[in-house]
């Protein structure tokens, strides 16, 4: 049974469409990330699992009914806020027990003096209590519960966050950029948190975010969408190894990956004004060449192990100790940013200024190839002359 | 060698506040001036109804003006006021009109104002322009047509036709429409999904955050209304119902216009307000600051 499912959903908001008809199934227990930059659309989707949104056209189905008419309450999910969303003026406690409150107690017993009196009220409040309580010691802020939301640091306020939504026990959990209000040490500690919840949860999770790092070491699988179109949906190593456009190709992967404009024409296939080693198959005039940054590495000028070799104009080095990041551009291209991944500082680097010539080598096939608009040539290769010669 | 012990001596705590009016430069001492003419300016008028109050009515009319009453009837007239007409009844009334009238404002107010700034809705914004709009129209152009109407339905002299015509205060839906603009939406998102109904999201959420607001409004409100000459002077008939505001004007007539009883009136009926702002000054500040108007 799907956890989720969505069927061409469509929303526009005035005359702007946000959704162009979106379709996907979630698996139950499956953790997907929707990734795409902002303006895409991936949060109105969010609010549309919701019901904070309803779509114009489309079926949202949680498992396995269809959810259109249901508002958010009847849905069963749970949803954790960018900005954590925290009643402000109630304690932890309070704030955790207030979807207990609401779902259980009858309207006469939640109003104020009322709800001190009447009977239903006085029965449930020491099971919610210890509900919440069992919650928060699962997220270890059982100290907090008497504390105001202005009290606590940001990564508090987000393990209240969690809190208040697994209380409910949901279907689906849904969180909308849960991370982005949190320094970057915390973000690291909460993402290797929040994946762990997930695995002792088993519930099916889907999470929102700009940032391509946390789709990619969260999720089982990432939906990268583009103004209100789905990209690609697959797993994270998928995504990166086998992008089907080149726009998926360029959001997965920092540093970002290389895309070197390439002409080809009969066979020949030219990198600005230099003439590509061997024979281009299935290219015709502007392609575009795609070269992950680690697939690159620096060369000694008379090296020859590579299928190519060009030369490398150094603009930046960014020295991470376990790895090294140049920034420059190839002498053919000179238009065009070229970015390397080297494992470790290389011999050839060292004593070298930025205007020492370089050489960077790399290999035909970890090149991957795009026609002009950015679809991806499956079936396009750069064979070796030697190589056919010999056959 | 003498050392000038002056300067350190202990001075007593009245020759430190005569100190702090000392102008630390001439343009401090300029800007000092005009605060006091300023204040001056606002005072005055409330010097004068205290003297006149004690004064009686030929000598109110003296060209020359004395504080101090050449011929003393303070005690007359503020007997008269307190004594010979149902001065707490008067109160009463301005007390139930005034608290009537703000109830009604807040609980038409607050719904209106969420709507109007938080829920999406097909022709909100041109709601929100008829709102702006009324804001322009002066009571004077109403007040006829609701008079007849209230006349038509019998109920004039009473309290529901003095606090008919302020039950809706679209000052108040602006005021409050702003205020809750700032709630930020996540919180009603959240609350949405913790199954809260708008109703319940009004008064757990949205309420308590704006309880500046509503403050600073009722102030407002209940100046206003308390203050009011133009309605009452309308709708009231007997003197049952006259509030206290109106219930200085029993002392002018055709023939005989008793300033010294007017001004002792007056003086009763400004006290309950100078009190209340002498308790409450940071919250009547808050008010006007906040609606930009003053008062």
């Amino acid at each position: 049974m799907a956890g989720l499912e969505l069927r061409d959903i469509r929303k526009s908001f005035g005359n702007t469409q946000v959704l162009k008809g979106l379709s996907f199934q979630i698996a139950d227990g499956e953790f997907l990330s929707l990734v795409g930059e902002s303006g895409c659309g991936k949060s109105t989707l969010l609010r549309i699992i919701s019901g904070l949104e309803t779509p114009d056209s489309g079926e949202v189905l949680i498992g396995g009914g269809v959810m259109n008419a249901a508002s958010p309450k009847d849905r069963n999910i749970s949803m954790v806020f960018q900005d954590y969303a925290l009643y402000p003026h109630m304690s932890v406690a309070q704030n955790i027990s207030m979807l207990l409150i609401m779902a259980r107690l009858p309207l006469h017993a939640r109003l104020p003096l009322l709800n001190r009196i009447s009977p239903s009220a006085r029965a449930l409040r020491p099971v919610i209590a210890s509900e919440v309580e069992a919650v928060a010691k699962q997220l270890r802020i059982e100290h907090l519960l008497n504390r105001r939301p202005a009290e606590l640091s940001g990564g508090q306020r987000q393990r209240v966050a969690l809190g208040r939504a697994l209380v409910r026990h949901p279907k689906l959990f849904l969180m909308d950029e849960p991370l982005s209000n949190l320094d970057a040490k915390l973000r690291v500690e909460v993402r290797k948190e929040i994946t762990e919840l997930h695995q002792s949860t088993g519930l099916t999770f889907v999470y929102v975010t700009h940032d391509q790092t946390e789709a990619m070491t969260m999720s089982h699988r990432v939906a990268l969408l583009e103004k209100g179109e789905l990209l690609q949906l697959a797993t994270p190593s998928a995504l990166y190894a086998d992008p089907h456009s080149v726009a998926v190709a360029r959001f997965i992967g920092s540093p970002e990956i290389n895309i070197l404009p390439a002409e080809v024409s009969s066979g020949i296939a030219r990198l600005g004004a230099e003439m590509v080693p061997g024979r281009a198959v299935n290219m015709d005039g502007s392609t575009l060449f795609a070269l992950r940054p680690e697939a690159a590495r620096l060369v000694d000028r008379h090296d020859v192990s590579t299928d190519f070799k060009l030369g490398f104009t150094r603009h930046l080095t960014e020295d991470l100790g376990h790895e090294v990041l140049l920034h420059g551009t190839l002498d053919a291209l000179p238009e065009t940013r070229f970015r390397m991944r080297l494992p470790k500082t290389s011999d050839l680097l060292s004593g070298t200024s930025l205007d020492t010539a370089l050489h960077v080598g790399f290999d035909a096939n970890n090149l991957l190839f795009f026609n002009a608009d950015g679809a991806r040539l499956r079936d396009a290769a750069i064979v070796a002359e030697a190589s056919e010669a010999a056959q | 060698m003498t050392v000038t012990t002056s300067i350190q001596k202990p001075q007593s705590s009245w020759l430190r506040f005569l100190a702090s009016f000392k102008p630390k430069s001439l343009g401090d001492g300029v800007g000092t001036g005009f605060l006091f003419l300023g204040a001056w300016l606002i005072i005055f008028p409330f010097v004068w109804m205290l003297s006149a109050s004690l004064k009686p009515a030929d000598e109110v009319y003296d060209s020359s003006f004395h504080f101090w009453p050449q011929t003393f009837v303070g005690d007359v007239n503020y007997y008269g006021v307190l004594f010979d007409q149902p001065y707490l009844t008067f109160l009463a009334n301005s007390f139930i009109v005034c608290a009537g009238i703000l109830v009604v404002q807040l609980v038409t107010a607050v719904p209106a104002a969420y709507a109007l700034a938080k829920l999406k809705f097909r022709g909100s914004t041109i709601l929100f322009g008829f709102v702006v709009a009324s804001l322009t129209i002066p009571i004077n152009v109403t007040s006829i047509p609701i008079y007849l109407g209230l006349v038509k339905v019998g109920l004039l002299d009473t309290y529901f036709s003095l606090m008919f015509p302020f039950f809706v205060s679209v000052f108040a839906i602006f005021l409050f429409r702003q205020f809750f603009k700032d709630y930020p939406d996540s919180i009603i998102d959240a609350a949405r999904v913790d199954g809260f109904s708008e109703i319940e999201i009004i008064l757990r959420l949205i309420l308590p955050a704006a309880i500046p607001a509503v403050a600073a409004f009722s102030v407002f409100s209940v100046v206003a209304h308390w203050n009011d000459l133009y309605w009452p002077l309308i709708v009231v008939q007997s003197q049952e119902k006259m509030t206290a505001a109106l219930s200085m004007l029993q002392y002018q007539s055709e023939f005989d216009n008793d300033y010294g009883r007017t001004f002792a009136s007056a003086t009763v009926v400004t006290l309950p307000m100078v009190v209340i702002f002498l308790f409450a000054r940071r919250l009547f500040i808050r008010s006007i600051t906040m609606s930009g108007i003053k008062g």
